[in-house]
């Protein structure tokens, strides 16, 4: 049990795909622009992953070494268009909103980095409690950006406006604007990561 | 190679149970995704037609002719709550300065009212001809939006720029193409509906004139008469009727972007111009032989003989081909004087 939790508050925190692995990034900058959008993208990565894990899991020992790359691109793509189809039919605004990015989820390196990493040589329990680690780990790093973009920039907190639209700065809807809050969290992490290695220095 | 044949099996096996799971996923919400295209045509077809309760499923291409101008995509029949025929909705694309997709809705009566007309697609220039959609831009002669002053008009008046309807200032070639396109869509309607009050819109043509076609056209029953040409010109032509001359022509050749440009200028006794056509034009496809097309020539009919169109403003230039434009504007500025001069010494 302790096991399976380390492995899952490792993909939250110790080894956050977004923070520390520094992987999946290109999707993070661009849904990020309102809550709901990063939420949406969060889960439909999530699924995405989950299944990909349990199913390259489940399969690891029947997977030909020599094969492997092209055989977790047919599994992972096929998840993401039943993902894409799922939400075309039943959450359309989602869809449309995520637009081109719900496709790109096929290409996500973190989906790809814990297939060939983590799914490939684990029990398919590890595999799912990993997945489910590592994507809860994107989402919230999602939110806090989403919350910070879509409240200074569009002046609104999930689709409620806040702020008047004279006062918001455009600059956190564009892409730099992305850049710099994601810059922001990466040095705040850093900085958390120096002061717990300096206690552990000290209490050593 | 035995272990790559093994290999390349084992691959394809996994794919075809991915391609097996996929479909399945497909069938159950395809039909779903269906009705959401459903859902929102059906909303847009309420929003041109609110009188109407329901509408038909598209009608059988047959019962139209296919479109000159625009292609129509489909027809549907707007009822009431008894089911009867109270009017249609058109859904056509055609060129405009790039191009649109429309859907516009005429009433059953003898004058096929417009009952609304929108947009579906548009792919003209931001700022100009894309404003023709734009539920905020007003225009400030009639006071409604591009698409919306289309809402009570008669299509049996035929779609006339600065007559029948207005333009968007700056986007003249956008406004004139979404007449033809409503010109053609509101013919349809007439075949539909079995009213014979809209007649069938001419081809628009982008090929240069001969100097018969525009003459004829131009001065349509008037009798054309060469005259000695003035300095300055090729040919000179006056029109006359029965109460004597009521115009002139003349033929004038520049310099243009590539090549010469040879253009017929037409003025009216009353110093109006009556048209320009282009008899020759070897410019750039697609911006200075935009020139040929009728969205550009047309809207000098009208304008007042003795306009200088050298000045900016007079009239809307081809955008990104401002030489052609310029030689052009040069050239009709000339042939105009020169027509008017022919048009006082014929009287």
């Amino acid at each position: 049990m302790n096991k399976n939790l380390s492995i899952f508050t490792n993909g939250l925190i110790k080894e956050n795909p977004l923070l520390i692995l520094n992987i999946g990034l290109c999707s993070s900058l661009a849904v990020t622009t309102s809550v709901f959008n990063g939420i949406g993208m969060g889960f439909g990565m999530m699924f995405v992953l989950v299944m990909s894990e349990l199913i390259i899991s489940i399969f690891r020992k029947l997977i030909p070494d020599a094969i492997r790359l092209p055989i977790f691109i047919i599994v992972i793509a096929a998840f993401t268009t039943i993902i894409q189809l799922l939400l075309e039919a039943y959450m359309p605004s989602l869809s449309k909103a995520l637009g081109v990015f719900l496709p790109l989820i096929v290409v996500n390196c973190i989906i790809m980095g814990r297939v060939e990493s983590f799914a490939s040589k684990n029990s398919p329990l590890s595999s799912v409690i990993d997945a489910f680690g590592m994507g809860f780990g994107y989402t919230w790093v999602l939110v806090v950006i989403s919350l910070i973009r879509e409240l200074l920039g569009s002046g609104s907190f999930f689709g409620l406006k806040l702020i008047p639209e004279d006062y918001t700065i455009a600059f956190f809807s564009r892409a730099p604007g992305g850049f710099f809050v994601f810059g922001l969290l990466i040095a705040v992490t850093a900085a958390i990561k120096k002061s717990a290695q300096k206690k552990e220095g000290s209490v050593k | 190679m035995k272990q790559m044949i093994k290999l390349g099996l084992i691959l394809a096996l996994y794919a075809a149970a991915s391609c097996f799971c996929l479909s399945l996923v497909n069938m159950v919400t395809s039909p779903v995704i269906a009705g959401h295209a459903n859902e929102a045509l059906k909303a847009g077809l309420k929003e041109v037609f609110s009188e109407a309760q329901k509408f038909s499923d598209p009608l059988d291409s047959t019962l139209y002719t296919a479109g000159a101008n625009a292609k129509i995509d489909n027809v549907y029949q707007a009822l009431d709550g008894s089911g009867n025929v109270i009017g249609v909705v058109i859904e056509f694309d055609g060129k405009t300065y790039d191009h649109a997709r429309m859907i516009a809705g005429f009433r059953n009566d003898k004058d096929l009212t417009i009952t609304g007309v929108k947009f579906l697609e548009l792919s003209d220039s931001p700022g100009f001809g894309q404003r023709a959609q734009d539920p905020k831009e007003i225009l400030k002669g009639c006071g409604k939006t591009f698409y919306g002053q289309f809402e009570g008009k008669k299509a049996s008046e035929g779609f006339v720029l600065g007559n029948t309807y207005e333009a968007i200032s700056g986007a003249t070639i956008t406004s004139t193409s979404v007449g033809k396109l409503l010109e053609q869509a509101a013919f349809t309607a007439g075949e539909v509906l079995g009213s014979s009050s809209i007649k069938a819109p001419a081809k628009v043509r982008s090929t240069p004139f001969t100097e018969a076609e525009a003459l004829s056209e131009i001065f349509g029953e008037n009798t054309v008469n060469t005259v000695a040409a003035p300095a300055g010109c090729e040919k000179a032509f006056t029109a006359s009727d029965s109460s004597g001359v009521t115009g002139a022509a003349v033929i004038v050749s520049g310099k243009s972007f590539n090549d010469k440009a040879t253009l017929l200028i037409a003025v009216n006794k009353d110093s109006i111009i009556a048209g320009v056509r282009v008899l020759y034009l070897n410019d750039t496809p697609g911006l200075g032989q935009k020139a040929l097309e009728e969205s550009f020539y047309s809207q000098f009919t009208g304008k007042k003989a003795d306009t200088d169109f050298t000045k900016s403003g007079t009239y809307d230039a081809i955008a990104s081909a401002t030489i052609t434009s310029n030689s052009l504007a040069q050239l009709i500025k000339t042939g105009a004087e020169l027509a008017l001069q022919t048009v006082s010494q014929a009287q």
